[in-house]
């Protein structure tokens, strides 16, 4: 009885013997830099322009929900800058780990440029407060896991949680924007819908 | 984290999620391109550069195939891509193919012939017959997908699977020993 080649095929589960070189992922790492830029967030004047742009939005943002909502609280906050800036103790991750630091601007960066991109207007203003108040918890959640790890020490759990803190933090935004283009192309129909 | 996910993030250039994907898919996507281009900084290059591709045009998945095939196609065809830079001749058959149905679809070969003998005999083939078998045989494609892939004609296409499994058999014939031949 004779085989079918394209049966035989099928059922091959077989790999070639030489696999791929080693550092192949450093070299894709390089090549992600040269096609899209690096992943780092100082990258020209331009990039700060927009991040001190940003960071005037914030307070404007921070504001208005400290008008609105008593619970957020400002004092810690203002702790940590002013530790942070007398370099006295290492409150954050990202002040042990430079690797983290550029992780940490980075996402902070591409945040702060998609909240600078937010317009509010009363149409759309009760879906970007509800989004707001859930990055303001993930902000509080961030920053008790910050002081968790100055307590316990550094673990992977706490830190892929911050990094993952941040992820979902990005995350929030781009629905958010994808839920306003949603409202801007149906304008009329779409503002009872706004609630989440 | 799910896949859609990652995914999402990669159209939003996020890092972490490329290197993700690159750590699931890379070593699947090398060996593709390993089977065409036959080096490992050659194919290397192609399934970066693949990656690189898929993950500048991530809006254009639609999801009607899983992300694996849509990325296979895109590092198929920086393969191909790169064996034309080097000459690589696929049309200018002018070749009347006569044939029945039934010797179209015979791709039957002797029993003691195992897969690493065809898979040695598909290197074997002169080129603009070996890429077609191996987007047939191998990666499993049709004469439509491997008409966009080649950029010939389905027929064309056709016509070389059909030359190659008959060259492809004919080198295979002396390990036969005589069974069912």
């Amino acid at each position: 009885m004779a085989q079918d080649i394209r049966e035989l095929f099928k059922n091959d589960k077989g790999i070639p013997s030489h696999g791929l070189r080693s550092g192949h992922d450093k070299r894709f790492e390089a090549r992600l830099d040269t096609h899209f830029g690096k992943a780092k967030t100082n990258s020209g004047d331009y990039m700060w322009l927009k991040i001190a742009a940003v960071c005037i939005v914030i307070f404007a943002i921070g504001s208005l929900l400290l008008s609105q909502n008593s619970g957020f609280d400002v004092q810690p906050d203002q702790q940590n800058v002013q530790v942070a800036e007398a370099d006295a103790a290492p409150l954050h991750l990202s002040d042990l780990s430079p690797e983290f630091k550029k992780l940490e601007d980075y996402y902070m960066a591409s945040i702060n440029v998609e909240l600078a991109q937010l317009n509010l207007t009363d149409n759309n203003k009760e879906l970007i407060d509800s989004y707001m108040a859930q990055l303001e918890e993930l902000n509080t959640e961030y920053k008790k896991l910050n002081a968790d790890l100055v307590e316990v020490g550094v673990n992977d759990q706490t830190v892929s949680t911050l990094i993952d803190n941040l992820q979902l933090r990005l995350n929030l935004l781009f629905k958010l924007k994808d839920k306003l283009k949603d409202i801007k192309q149906a304008p009329k129909a779409g503002s009872q819908s706004n609630r989440i | 984290m799910q896949l859609s996910e990652i995914l999402e993030r990669c159209q939003h250039n996020d890092r972490r999620a490329q290197l993700q994907l690159y750590r699931k898919y890379s070593e699947g996507m090398y060996y593709v391109a390993f089977r065409f281009l036959k080096n490992s900084f050659e194919a290397e290059d192609a399934m970066q550069e693949g990656f690189v591709k898929a993950f500048a045009k991530m809006h254009q998945f639609t999801g009607e195939v899983t992300f694996g095939a849509w990325l296979k196609r895109i590092v198929i065809n920086q393969s191909i891509d790169m064996l034309k830079a080097k000459k690589l001749e696929l049309v200018a058959i002018n070749e009347q193919v006569m044939g029945t149905v039934e010797e179209f679809d015979d791709w039957s070969v002797g029993d003691s012939i195992s897969i690493t003998q065809i898979k040695d005999a598909i290197d074997d083939l002169p080129e603009r017959y070996r890429y077609a078998v191996m987007l047939f045989l191998i990666e499993g494609y049709d004469h439509q997908e491997i008409s966009e892939i080649l950029d010939i004609t389905e027929v064309a296409s056709r016509t070389l699977v059909h030359r190659g499994k008959k060259k492809l058999q004919d080198k295979l014939k002396p390990y036969y020993n005589g069974t069912g031949y």
